[in-house]
């Protein structure tokens, strides 16, 4: 059993409180990814896990053993990836991967054992004797990887450990990753900014922001029942509109700010009068022909004109412009099912239950960011 | 085994132990290095009367000692100024040509650049008094039968700047080739000229290394005791007074003038760290006509053929002129050969046994410093302590701007007879230890220096991938830092080795009947034996350079260490 559990964990420098109040816990075998901009506290959190960070408060149990603060990094038992690799640069391949078993005392067959092991499962066989200048970027993180597999250890942790590659290497090495883990049946904590690595990668997702998980939750999930705007924001990409609620019959009926027209959603926990953000994904948005009969077979068409439309292969990129001035992106198949161009008018459809509504917040601009 | 290692590593790895470490290192750093240095301070205050009685109102020599110090002081101080105001005539285009010109030759040009460096100071001087005042040397080429110029300051100045250019030329070497050329790329775009380019963009970037580089070369110059004995003739600088003075065993006025210098050069020590930073270059306003003449080919082409001209005149052919004389005096009943070998005094027999002295003196050096510089640099760079690390961080170059004649004085104090120890007769008499100490004193910053700006660059992602792989922090320090650190102590000791080979300032007032190779070859000098003189100076010359070629192989390879990514 290697759940991981922290609970209430807390970390600040100076005075920027990087990590405030995380509890999390991690499932044996499972790969958890967390997902967050740059200084959301996601990279602290695993260090405190790794043991090179100190929490100020809160606790951490790897299964039933709780994990003092003060145990250090070499007596934690974990195996670490690092986003710039930190491939011991005077040792060749061999060396670098067997570090793990020689300052332990492992003795000389089984390092021998382990080690071509994880250097065969990283496909390093051929590179065994060479030394980390001679290879490249892509070649080092393997390294890294089959380094920290060798460690024998049951929980894996990533720190952006594709963020320092080319993209092309990175989808390549997500599927790998992925593999690797389940097959060697570890635990393993994934950090990453990046929200189609998080998606491909992960059973679960924990979205951080300003050093705390708003949302826990496969991709899925995240991806169908947002909590909060940030997250309907962070993972895939949604239209957010502001309106305030009419009337709640069958659906919650919007009406959109500046005169806009109204739009139907099958959330129902709001009353009459509250002003709320609707989101709408952005492939979910459906574009119909601005015929008079479409709009008397259904009340749930929207006007509007197209103001751009971006072609990017597999899908266009089109928007249009409503009544109140509000722009809506849409993302079409490539090709489209009906013809439009720039100025044609056209109808939209947002189907009920693809409109999120959260509550007006505070401060709009701040749950918009992307930071 | 490795599991009795293991143990070992773990009990090492403890807070404690660190603690402990820490706190041994500073004790080392502060009881060895920093308060004999400026044991000096305390000795003038103790002995107050006495030396107001040498320098001020002795009723034989009344105060003509002080008007004495006074001048030799003030020689010192115009001596640098003009040494430093040569070397960076010499040093900066000689830097520019190294870094921006392409040309056949240029590594060879880069290492004869080097060269006076391997030349220690006592050889050194030695060479210039043979090259610009004995009837061999110019005077040879121009057909005089005797020198062209006499010991005395102009020749003081001539040595000085063959040691000290160096500073200039190296400190700005570094920093024009870590500069991003787009910088100047754009200025160019933007319509400025060469000459402009230089002025407005170029000497404001390398502006602080300038400074510092200047300050240094003034400090060494200043304290310069080795090879200025030679070629003083009567022109008694500040460094060679305190030599003369202790000698005749005046203790508190040496100790007075040695203060003065000190002074001198903590003051200067701090302006490095202060206000290099702050200095502005004047007028941005560009004088478009005079700047656009002078960005002609032709201006360029002058400055080159002037600066490669003196360099080679002033600089190179002087340092190494002993190893000509040599070959022309090897043979004969007066030559090298016949005197150093085959007669009644055996002169082979002190050679070897100064030979074996700097040898054994340098290693030892070379070792304790690697450990306390190692300790040093870690406490420096990766202790989190604040303004006590910014302390520590100065304090570590103190030895390198006292001018080593006061630093081998004020250690000598500390130590002797007349110190804190005096009690019980002082702990150490000058002799070989002494020596020992002293070098360690003043290599110090060496080896220091070096380890600390090679373990700021080490990123710290290193140590906590081993940690994360589960070794002990004393283990990852074993096995991943010092093999990062490796080329650094490996450079660090040739440093200090070198140094200490070649260092005789300091060595002079500490030795007592203890020779070590440098303070022969004085000696030789003073009973006017040229020929010996040259055969140690080559001798020193050919250990100095080999180390030094090595040292440059070393440094050059440290690239395959940084990995792309």
């Amino acid at each position: 059993m290697v759940d991981i559990i922290l609970d209430n964990i807390k970390k600040s420098f100076g005075s920027v409180q990087a990590v405030r109040g995380v509890s999390l816990k991690v499932y044996d075998g499972e790969y958890l990814t967390l997902l967050g901009p740059s200084g959301c506290g996601k990279t602290t959190t695993l260090r405190i896990i790794a043991g090179l960070e100190k929490a100020d408060s809160g606790e951490i149990y790897f299964g039933d053993k709780k994990i003092d603060f003060n145990v250090p990094p070499e007596e934690r038992n974990i195996g670490m990836v690092f986003q710039h690799f930190e491939i011991f640069p005077f040792l060749d391949v061999w060396d670098n991967v067997s570090y793990s078993c020689k300052v332990r005392g492992v003795n000389k067959d089984e390092i021998e054992e382990r080690v071509s092991k994880y250097i065969h499962l990283v496909n390093l066989d051929k590179y065994v004797d060479k030394f980390p200048f001679e290879l490249t970027a892509p070649q080092l993180q393997r390294i890294g990887i089959a380094r920290a597999l060798a460690t024998g250890a049951k929980i894996l942790l990533l720190d952006e450990p594709l963020g320092a590659l080319d993209q092309r290497y990175r989808d390549e090495f997500r599927v790998e990753m992925r593999k690797l883990v389940k097959k060697l049946n570890i635990t393993a904590i994934h950090v990453t900014h990046d929200q189609d690595e998080a998606m491909m990668i992960s059973d679960r997702i924990a979205v951080m922001r300003k050093g705390s998980i708003l949302q826990v939750g496969t991709p899925g999930d995240l991806y169908i029942k947002p909590n909060a705007i940030f997250v309907a924001n962070f993972i895939g990409e949604s239209n957010f509109v502001e309106g305030e609620v009419k009337s709640i019959d069958k659906y919650t009926q919007i009406k959109l700010h500046g005169g806009g027209p109204i739009i139907f959603s099958k959330n129902k926990h709001f009353y009459k009068r509250d002003r709320v953000i609707g989101s709408i994904r952005k492939e979910f948005v459906k574009i119909k022909e601005f015929i008079e009969e479409n709009k008397l077979k259904d009340n749930n068409l929207i006007e509007g004109n197209i103001n751009n439309i971006a072609f990017l292969g597999s899908h266009l990129r089109v928007n249009i412009e409503l009544e109140n001035g509000d722009i809506i992106e849409a993302k079409v198949t490539y090709p489209p099912s009906i013809q439009f161009e720039v100025g044609s008018k056209v109808y939209i459809k947002l189907h009920p239950e693809n409109v999120l509504l959260f509550p007006y917040p505070e401060d709009l601009d701040y749950e918009l960011a992307l930071e | 085994m490795v599991d009795l290692i293991r143990k070992i590593d773990k009990s090492l790895s403890s807070k404690k132990a660190r603690i402990i470490g820490d706190f041994t290192s500073l004790l080392i750093f502060f009881v060895i290095i920093i308060i004999p240095i400026l044991y000096i301070f305390t000795y003038v205050i103790q002995e107050w009367n006495d030396v107001s009685f040498w320098i001020f109102n002795n009723p034989v020599s009344g105060s003509t000692r002080f008007v004495d110090m006074g001048t030799a002081l003030l020689r010192s101080l115009m001596i640098s100024a003009i040494t430093v105001i040569i070397d960076i005539l010499i040093g900066l285009p000689m830097a520019i040509i190294l870094v921006k010109y392409d040309f056949k030759g240029k590594r060879i040009l880069d290492t004869l650049v080097d060269l006076p460096m391997a030349v220690p100071t006592a050889a050194l001087g030695f060479s210039i008094l043979l090259f610009w005042g004995s009837s061999s040397g110019i005077a040879w080429i121009f057909g005089l039968d005797r020198g062209l110029i006499s010991p005395g300051v102009i020749m003081i100045i001539l040595t000085h700047v063959v040691f000290t250019y160096p500073y200039i030329t190296r400190n700005i070497k570094v920093i024009l080739m870590n500069q991003d050329e787009t910088l100047e790329k754009a200025a160019q775009s933007l319509g400025a000229r060469k000459f402009t380019v230089f002025r407005t963009i170029t000497a404001p970037l390398i502006k602080e290394g300038l400074i510092a580089g200047a300050i240094l070369a003034f400090t060494r110059s200043l304290g310069e005791t080795g090879a200025t004995l030679i070629v003083y003739g009567v022109a008694e600088t500040a460094p060679i007074q305190i030599v003369t003075l202790k000698s005749q065993a005046l203790f508190g006025p040496a100790a007075f003038l040695a203060m003065i210098l000190v002074i001198i050069a903590i003051i200067l020590l701090i302006l490095i760290k202060t206000i290099t930073r702050k200095i502005g270059l004047p007028v941005y306003r560009v004088f478009v006509r005079t700047e656009k003449f002078l960005s002609k080919k032709v201006f360029r082409w002058l400055r080159d053929g002037f600066t490669i001209f003196f360099f080679g005149f002033l600089i190179l052919i002087p340092a190494l002129y002993s190893i000509d004389y040599l070959f022309l005096n090897l043979s004969g009943p007066n030559g090298a050969i016949n005197q150093v070998f085959f007669q009644s005094d055996n002169k082979w027999a002190s050679l070897w046994i100064s030979l074996m002295n700097s040898l054994s003196i340098a290693a030892v050096a070379t070792l304790i410093n690697i450990v306390l510089g190692l300790a040093m640099a870690i406490i420096v760079v990766r202790r989190k302590w604040g303004k006590f690390n910014a302390i520590l961080d100065t304090l570590i170059d103190l030895p390198l701007a006292i001018p080593s004649s006061a630093l081998g004085f004020s250690i000598f104090l500390f130590w002797g007879t007349i110190g804190p120890f005096r009690s019980i007769g002082g702990l150490l008499t000058p002799g070989y230890l002494l020596i020992i100490i002293v070098h360690i004193v003043f290599t110090f910053p060496y080896m220091t220096r070096v380890l600390i700006a090679s373990l700021e660059g080490i990123v710290s992602g290193y140590e906590e991938a081993s940690r994360t792989l589960g070794a002990y922090s004393f283990t990852t320090f074993r096995k991943v830092t010092i093999p990062l650190l490796r080329n650094a102590l490996l450079a660090g000791s040739i440093m200090v080795f070198t140094r200490s080979l070649g260092e005789t300032g300091a060595t002079f007032v500490v030795m007592g009947l203890v020779r070590t190779i440098p303070v022969t070859i004085v000696d030789w000098v003073e009973s006017i034996d040229l020929p010996s003189a040259a055969f140690a100076s080559f001798i020193l010359i050919v250990l100095s350079f080999v180390l030094i070629l090595i040292l440059r192989h070393i440094t050059t390879r440290e690239k395959i260490l940084k990995i792309k990514t």
